[in-house]
């Protein structure tokens, strides 16, 4: 009797520790990641690390070797912002038509030091519906 | 289009036989299908020999359809539109090979066939557990026969078919140029044989939970877990390899949900083989055991969900192509059935059966076993708390929200908390008996390991102190940890490299101390101590990893992190030609060597797109990691149009002086020759002013040539790429005599040791299944008796 007690004592225990444990990874992970934003979105959130999601406005881009910017407009049907990227621009830039700017705003652009490019290219054909 | 029209564009009309290959590839899946649900009919019925025959010709059709894939890949065959959209031509034979499992239909057909190949392999060995066994197997490979009759590869392009024939389009478009290298052949084939090796680790569960064998079915699993640890781990380390050498941003890791889910089913994998350690030894956690035994799989599977469904496809780098409706409705009920009867399976009767043979604690406090049970719990956790990450952004978007994302940063500092324990575990835990042990005499075993631990981090930090390691500008970054504090950068990588180093030095002081009375345990220590030494290899390229950004051109050499870097051309003309490589020299004052980036041009859609291999040159104490970024070749990003009269400028440089200017003027347009006449060039004026000077030239466009860049001034030539008659405007192009390539150079400290690490590790993991294999437990026998382990006091040393 008295050792059953002990063991349903311990699986409580361990129980609680448990819950707590994935309770405590959970808010972590949700209180820490970073939030994909519309572009409305980001000109009104002052969020340092947010995840810009939007079409390349292809005219726009102009890449300035001096100061080893990349300058573009992202648009979404929320709107238009100038994203300043720092960096080495990545590999299949030129195909890309989508990508995700990593970053914060700064006096009315998006400054970025992370771009992650989708390539619908050639290689990666659409699904045509 | 008409048949002329579709000829003349260089389609044809596909052959019979191609046409009936694709034909027998389907009716392979659908039969497979068919074939798997008698099996487990059969089976389930008591027909064993039916049951078993039906499964072993149902796998045959499964690798049937591979087969018949894998030759209309390696013939070209583009009128089906999985192959026209991953191969092409010109592709050399192993990429049209690998090119079968490029996509989302031929990786499913890769993962059914591994499957397979193990099933075959197990079911012949499965003894009394074979009426559920392949029962279990059946349904899952039947489901995944299901999918495949849906997200068929051999699908052919829509309205190929006219009048009867089915129209080929000339060429495919290809594959993809960054899965154009070695690792594409070895490694998707390597992780999912692993993948498929998990099948048989989850059926043998299911099968001695409903056959009542909550005991020997240890002996008859443990072999093939240990497979599946070793060439999942096998995989895992080659996807790292992958990443670090021909992606070019520096890493081997970066926790993405592809990624998490070959770790997660790793680590509960890793979990399992330790319980059945403790089940064999000990005779207890056979409920325990039942379940590590399925989640490996069940991880696996939601996983397979989370990152094929197309639900992930905004919150990945990777690109996923949605599934197939049909397809994903049976991977969904499928994998929900498997999940929800596996718990509740074990729930009712694992548990129950468990009960029954547990043998109860004998020895209290702390012992061995309580540090196989906090080692376990431990890789569970971790494998959850990765789990839980991947979910997250499919969590967040099922509720409405927008979507969030969880970064590297973030995986580390909650994968930190657990990290530390179980390197702690791994190095103190073969010190410890089954026994009760004193602390006293733990810690006097302990001894010798902690100095020399400590000895040789204070070696690293004087080597530290004495190279340029880490400590130029990073030092005292602060890295974000859990609950808002913030810890600095060097000490911190310093005190993870230092518990990595205890684990490492730990496991093989007790290799050496045991080395003489037994070689059993030789296999699992070295497996540890590879671990840990790769770990730690990890963790200091990566903490004390620095970066620069360098521009080098043939004119102006660049440099970054105290290294000289100069560009010497190219290997190779036409730059379309994959081998060319692009030669700079890099001095960093006492050392100098040439650097061989890959740097070729494909043709996209947007013009040419340029491709770019890292250089990576290895020293024992560090690596240097060149990424090179395809050239700058002009001062606009594109052509630029003028008006006549026109003058535009542009800066360059920092713009600090008025030489910093490079202005352009379009003063007129001429013709040589009459209008209409073959040879015929047009030409534009221009007045080019470039650090104060100025230059007149006139570059031509040709009807028959087109544009001609001529020399204008020292840093450009101006080229005329078009032009509008009606206006006389033009659209001019200034190209850098030396093109400017970026590069980004990054100093990564010890990454040798991952490689040492990873062969201490698969050697170590070669030897352990060497000396289970010699010490297998027949079939019929039954583990040895509990009473007999008892007497045993160190389990990794068998009495003689």
């Amino acid at each position: 009797m008295l050792k059953q007690r002990g063991l349903a004592k311990g699986a409580v225990l361990t129980a609680i520790v448990c819950v707590l444990a994935i309770g405590g990874v959970i808010y972590a992970f949700l209180t820490n990641s970073s939030p994909y934003v519309t572009v409305a979105q980001a000109k009104t959130s002052n969020s340092e690390r947010m995840h810009l999601a939007g079409d390349i406005v292809k005219e726009t881009v102009h890449q300035d070797l001096s100061s080893r910017t990349l300058v573009f407009d992202v648009k979404d049907n929320t709107g238009q912002v100038t994203v300043v990227y720092s960096g080495t621009p990545p590999q299949n830039m030129g195909e890309a038509t989508k990508v995700v700017a990593v970053g914060g705003m700064k006096d009315g652009q998006f400054v970025s030091d992370q771009l992650l490019v989708k390539c619908p290219s050639k290689y990666e054909s659409e699904k045509k519906s | 289009m008409d048949q002329q029209t579709l000829a003349a564009n260089g389609f044809t009309a596909a052959p019979a036989w191609s046409l009936l290959l694709g034909q027998i590839g389907v009716w392979c899946v659908l039969g497979a299908v068919v074939l798997f649900v008698m099996a487990a009919l059969a089976s389930g019925l008591g027909r064993l020999k039916l049951g078993r025959w039906s499964f072993a010709i149902g796998c045959m059709g499964l690798l049937g359809a591979m087969a018949a894939l894998a030759t209309l890949f390696l013939k070209d065959r583009f009128e089906y539109e999985y192959i026209g959209e991953h191969s092409w031509h010109n592709l050399a034979p192993w990429y049209k090979f690998a090119a079968v499992w490029a996509g989302q239909q031929g990786s499913f057909l890769l993962w059914a066939c591994t499957s397979a190949v193990f099933g075959l392999l197990a079911i012949w060995k499965s003894g009394p557990l074979q009426r559920w066994f392949t029962v279990v197997y059946s349904l899952f490979l039947g489901s995944l026969a299901g999918i495949l009759a849906y997200e068929t590869p051999f699908r052919l392009i829509p309205d190929g078919l006219i009048n009867g024939i089915h129209w080929v389009p000339p060429d495919g478009s290809g594959l993809n140029p960054s899965l154009q290298n070695y690792w594409v052949v070895i490694h998707p084939p390597t992780i999912f044989t692993g993948f498929g090796s998990l099948t048989v680790l989850f059926a043998f569960a299911v099968s001695a939970m409903i056959g009542g064998d909550a005991r020997a079915w240890a002996a008859r699993v443990r072999p093939w877990a240990l497979v599946s640890l070793a060439i999942l781990g096998l995989g895992l380390v080659m996807g790292g390899l992958w990443a670090y050498e021909t992606l070019g941003w520096g890493g081997f890791w970066a926790w993405d949900p592809v990624e998490n889910v070959s770790f997660v089913p790793w680590i509960f994998c890793a979990a399992f083989i330790h319980g059945l350690i403790v089940q064999t030894t000990r005779g207890r956690w056979h409920g325990t055991n039942f379940l590590l035994g399925g989640l490996p799989f069940l991880a696996f599977v939601y996983g397979t969900f989370l990152t094929r469904s197309g639900f992930l496809s905004k919150f990945s780098v990777h690109s996923f192509a949605e599934m197939n409706r049909s397809a994903l409705m049976i991977l969904m009920i499928s994998g929900g059935a498997f999940l929800a009867g596996f718990f509740v399976l074990w729930a009712t009767r694992g548990r129950a059966l468990a009960e029954q043979v547990d043998v109860p604690i004998k020895n209290e406090g702390f012992n061995r076993e309580k540090a196989y049970e906090s080692g376990v719990i431990l890789l569970t956790g971790l494998a959850t708390a990765i789990a839980i990450g991947m979910s997250v952004p499919f969590f967040i978007g099922l509720g409405g929200g927008n979507g969030k994302v969880v970064e590297e940063p973030l995986y580390h500092s909650v994968v930190v908390w657990f990290f530390v324990p179980i390197m702690l575990l791994m190095g103190a835990g073969p010190f410890l008996a089954w026994r009760r042990m004193s602390a006293r005499e733990f810690w006097n075993r302990l001894t010798n390991v902690l100095a020399i631990t400590l000895g040789l981090v204070g070696i690293l930090m004087f080597a530290l102190k004495l190279s340029d390691w880490g400590l130029h500008s990073h030092a005292l970054d602060p890295i974000a940890m859990p609950f808002g504090f913030k810890v600095p950068r060097v000490p911190w990588t310093l005190f993870l490299a230092a518990i990595t180093c205890f684990t490492a030095v730990a496991n093989l002081w007790r290799l050496v101390e045991l080395f003489r009375r037994s070689k059993t345990g030789v296999g699992g220590f070295l497996a540890h101590m590879g671990v840990a030494v790769a770990l730690g290899g990890l963790i200091l390229s990566r903490g004390l990893e620095q970066k620069a950004q360098v521009l080098v051109s043939q004119v102006s050499p660049g440099a970054g992190l105290g290294y000289a870097i100069s560009y010497d051309g190219l290997t190779s003309n036409p730059l379309t030609d994959r081998e060319n490589k692009a030669l700079f020299t890099v001095i960093d004052g006492k050392r100098e060597f040439t650097a061989r980036p890959g740097f070729y041009y494909v043709d996209g859609q947007d013009g040419p797109q340029g491709f770019t291999w890292p250089h990576i040159q290895h020293w024992p104490s560090h690596d240097v990691y060149l990424a090179l970024s395809p050239p700058v070749t002009s001062l606009w990003d594109k052509p630029v149009q003028f008006r006549v009269g026109e003058t535009k400028a542009t800066q360059v440089g920092d713009g600090t002086s008025p030489l910093d200017i490079v202005a352009v003027t379009y003063l007129g347009f001429t013709r040589h020759g009459a209008p209409g006449k073959a040879g015929t060039t047009f030409g534009a004026k221009l007045k080019i002013v470039e650090g104060g000077r100025e230059y007149t030239v006139e570059p031509q466009f040709g009807v028959s040539t087109g544009a001609v860049p001529v020399p204008a001034t020292p840093n450009y030539n101006a080229a005329m790429m078009g032009m509008n008659a009606a206006d006389k405007s033009v659209t001019i192009d200034l190209l850098l005599v030396h093109p400017i390539f970026p590069i980004e150079i990054f100093y990564k400290p010890m990454v040798i040791l991952v490689w040492i690490g990873t062969g201490i590790l698969t050697f170590g993991g070669l030897l352990s299944a060497f000396y289970r294999r010699n010490r297998r437990v027949p079939p019929e026998a039954q583990p040895a008796t509990v009473s007999h382990v008892e007497e045993v006091e160190d389990a990794l040393v068998p009495t003689a």
